[in-house]
């Protein structure tokens, strides 16, 4: 029998996404300074909502981060750092966007055409990878800055 | 089919399953930023988004056909060369070839004499597909190196509700690498049987603020040593085959510029008579230049606007010996064509639960010529010389309304007013998701295709000679057309293991075949079919795929047609061995018993091809293949062309 290494790593396409979130806050720079928690924002169900979980308590760029799921019809967005928007409705999409358009508040989704819909950062599946995009022209706008590293690595750059 | 051949299958496909070992996934948090793309994913994922059958960006469930994917991955371990490789593996695709060419079958449907004119291939969403023959061969000849592939979309099914004319039994769409993905330089040299050598350096990055650039270049060469006619001529001992490929593409923001080059030589051996062993040589080559431009208005209006250029050569060139002066003299006949194509596209989500697609495609010949000449020895002459130059233009409108939920349906057709008959193709699909694991897709779609450049030329010089002898002329020839309906069920029985089934039924009317240099629409043919696919994934990041069709196809006599298996079976594995970061991919490929072009019975065949690469770092490997691994000898149906043989094939890839 052969010797059994470490061969490829795998994981589970919901795990990956929720570390993509994290690396996310750890590589963006927001317009003003984070005070002690950063507020990470969750719409969506099952298995994306308790991978992200997993990072509460976690500390990014000095702060420590606290998962927060909106209650539909009650607006938190504008607590929020970070809103990752793993709803596949574009009706829903649209208004939670909608909402928070004008506010600092880096929105990552993994919607198909979530480019279009004026998110920064769009997570998308791959046969055997995850990879993202950022639309930099859209980030730009809400003042958030990237690091040359998560440029570099991202699919496409808008 | 012999039972040693069998055993021995049975034991190397053992000797493969026993390698796989279960290997715990390590902490997600050690990885780096980089790493954590490369992580494979222990699900079968089912949110994955194509764009290949209605133009736009839809996640593969939600998609109006039982859509395939191959990706770069499985291209670089499987050992894939040619992009005819990549297609021979999915369900229900199959290739023949001959000395010029790799040719492929559809469905049950592979035309011996047909150039693939009846499936569109599209780079980068770019038609592939010449205006002389509608075609876009599959081997060496396809101007674009596999290793430049980001990922293949196969969208089986008539597309001509969004796509017009050769969309016919499906369309393929093979996506670029972008620069970004190089960030460097890269070199790839490989050596293998027939004498191969073949090199591709390739540059590309991304700049600050997000433009793009790719340049490569690939250059291929092999030399198959066959027996010679007359040894005392063992100098022209050999086929040989030449391919130079060029790719550059450059992007910034919503702008991108892409230019394709390809050309292909061969030469196959040919008796002379009287003057022993000479070659025979075809050229073929392509350009594709394209530009495009997305831009949105407001948050509900996204438009695309499309420019193509492309031109295509195909040359084809015979000794003979003139009886008169026993000198050596050449017959070449040469196909040129090149046309000009504009699209806007336009996506507007203004309407909840609708997405609504709208577009305009203008096309051009602006050449199309075929010449004849004999020449050597100081002597010119040309013998035929015959050009024109063809319009069309096509709308094409498509919904995709939410109707609840779970339920989607989806309504659209293209209207394409063309040289010959106008043409109207729909397409209506409703896809119910039943749950969170179950898919159901009922589609119904027609599509056509025109007689093409090559086969209206040979008609008019049929009538022409006719004329000459007052035999009757034979009519105007009628667009191809075909209608289907599908339904296909894609089910995940848990997150590792997911099956599809797609069952079809076709008509196919006015079929145009050449028959002794006359083409006519000669038939009708019926198909039904079924693919099934079955995917597993193991928490070693291994990959199993085993996929069966079966089809019945007939014409009008209730006979099945020449070159249509009635059974295929592929089965693919990709192993990470676990070991010097090895990873194994290996596949199976059975193809049962069809007719050639003489109606004779060729033999079913079960051949292996087998690929190790080795990771050394991430931005070093080293892969070696072996293809038909048990030299399994079996024809193409077009003259009888013994298919390839065992083969070896070595390469390296360094990026810096």
């Amino acid at each position: 029998m052969l010797p059994v290494a470490e061969a490829k790593k795998v994981a589970s396409e919901e795990v990956i996404k929720a570390a993509f979130v994290y690396r996310f806050a750890q590589y963006t720079t927001w317009p003003e300074p984070l005070g002690d928690r950063f507020n990470l924002c969750v719409y969506g169900n099952g298995k994306i909502v308790n991978s992200i979980e997993e990072y509460q308590g976690r500390s990014v760029q000095g702060s420590t981060i606290e998962v927060i799921l909106p209650v539909a019809n009650r607006n938190l967005a504008v607590q929020c750092h970070a809103v990752y928007v793993g709803v596949h409705d574009r009706g829903v999409i649209r208004s939670i966007v909608a909402s928070i358009i004008d506010e600092s508040i880096l929105i990552i989704s993994d919607f198909p055409n979530a480019l279009d819909e004026r998110t920064d950062i769009a997570l998308s599946t791959e046969p055997n990878s995850i990879t993202f995009s950022i639309n930099l022209t859209q980030a730009k706008k809400r003042n958030f800055s990237f690091s040359g590293q998560m440029l570099k690595l991202a699919q496409r750059v808008l | 089919m012999d039972t040693t051949r069998l055993k021995y299958y049975k034991i190397w496909l053992l000797a493969i399953l026993l390698n796989i070992q279960p290997v715990v996934a390590s902490e997600i948090d050690s990885l780096s930023f980089e790493e954590l793309g490369n992580i494979g994913l222990s699900n079968i994922p089912t949110s994955v988004t194509v764009t290949t059958t209605s133009k736009t960006s839809q996640k593969t469930t939600s998609t109006p056909s039982a859509v395939r994917i191959i990706s770069a991955e499985q291209i670089k371990y499987q050992g894939y060369q040619t992009i005819g490789e990549i297609l021979e593996s999915m369900p229900g695709l199959y290739t023949s070839s001959n000395n010029v060419g790799t040719f492929l079958g559809v469905r049950g449907v592979g035309r011996p004499g047909d150039y693939n004119t009846r499936v569109l291939i599209l780079i980068d969403g770019i038609r592939v597909n010449d205006n002389i023959f509608d075609s876009a061969l599959v081997g060496r000849e396809f101007p674009l190196d596999v290793g430049l592939i980001s990922r293949v979309e196969y969208s089986p099914g008539p597309g001509s509700a969004v796509y017009g004319k050769n969309a016919f039994f499906g369309v393929i769409n093979v996506i670029t690498k972008n620069g970004g993905w190089y960030d460097g330089f890269e070199v790839s040299a490989g050596t293998g049987s027939s004498n191969t050598e073949k090199i591709r350096l390739s540059a590309g990055t991304r700049f600050n603020g997000g433009a793009e650039v790719l340049l490569s270049a690939t250059s291929f060469k092999n030399e198959d040593v066959s027996e010679s006619f007359f040894p005392e001529y063992s100098n022209y001992d050999s086929d040989s085959d030449e391919n130079i490929s060029l790719f550059s593409k450059f992007s910034y923001k919503s702008l991108r510029t892409e230019i394709i080059y390809g050309k292909r030589q061969t030469e196959v051996q040919y008796l002379l008579l009287d003057a022993g062993n000479d070659y025979e040589e075809f050229e073929d080559d392509r350009l594709l230049v394209n530009t495009q431009y997305n831009t949105k208005i407001g948050s509900d209006w996204h438009i695309e606007l499309k420019g193509t250029y492309g031109d295509a050569t195909y040359e084809e060139t015979l000794p003979y010996i003139w009886a008169g002066d026993g000198l050596k003299y050449e017959d070449a006949i040469k196909y040129t064509g090149s046309w000009l194509t504009g699209e806007i596209k336009i996506i507007n989500t203004s309407f909840q639960n609708h997405r609504l697609l709208f577009g305009l495609e203008g096309h051009s010949d602006l050449s199309m010529e075929v010449e004849a000449v004999s020449k050597g020895n100081d002597y010119y002459e040309k013998w035929y010389d015959e050009d024109d130059t063809y319009q069309s233009f096509g709308f094409y409108f498509q919904d995709e309304i939410n109707l609840t939920q779970d339920l989607t349906f989806i309504i659209g057709a293209r209207y394409d007013d063309t040289e010959f008959e106008d043409d109207l193709n729909p397409r209506v699909g409703l896809i119910w998701q039943a749950s969170d694991t179950t898919v159901t897709k009922l589609l119904y779609g027609s599509a056509f295709r025109t007689p093409n450049y090559y086969e209206i030329e040979l008609l008019k010089d049929y009538n022409r000679h006719a004329e000459l002898f007052g035999l009757s002329h034979v009519p105007q020839l009628q667009n191809e057309k075909i209608t289907t309906y599908e339904a296909i069920v894609e089910h995940s029985l848990n997150d590792f293991l997911f099956v599809s089934g797609s069952l079809y039924y076709f008509q196919l009317d006015d079929l145009i075949e050449i028959d002794d240099y006359l083409p006519i629409n000669i038939d009708t043919i019926d198909a039904i079919g079924l693919e099934l696919d079955i995917q597993q994934r193991f928490e070693n990041g291994s990959l199993v795929n085993l996929s069966y069709t079966v089809q019945r196809t007939e014409g009008e006599d209730g006979q099945r047609l020449t070159n249509s298996p009635a059974h295929q079976v592929k089965l693919k594995f990709l192993v990470p061995l676990g070991l010097a970061e090895a990873t194994i991919g290996s596949e199976l490929q059975y193809i049962s018993e069809r007719k050639n072009q003489d109606g004779e019975t060729l033999d079913d065949y079960l051949i292996a091809n087998l690929s190790v690469t080795f990771d050394i770092t991430n931005d070093i490997s080293i892969s070696a293949n072996v293809y038909n691994l048990s030299d399994t000898s079996y024809e193409s149906p077009i003259n009888d062309f013994e298919e390839r043989g065992r083969s070896f094939y070595c390469n390296v890839d360094v990026r810096f």
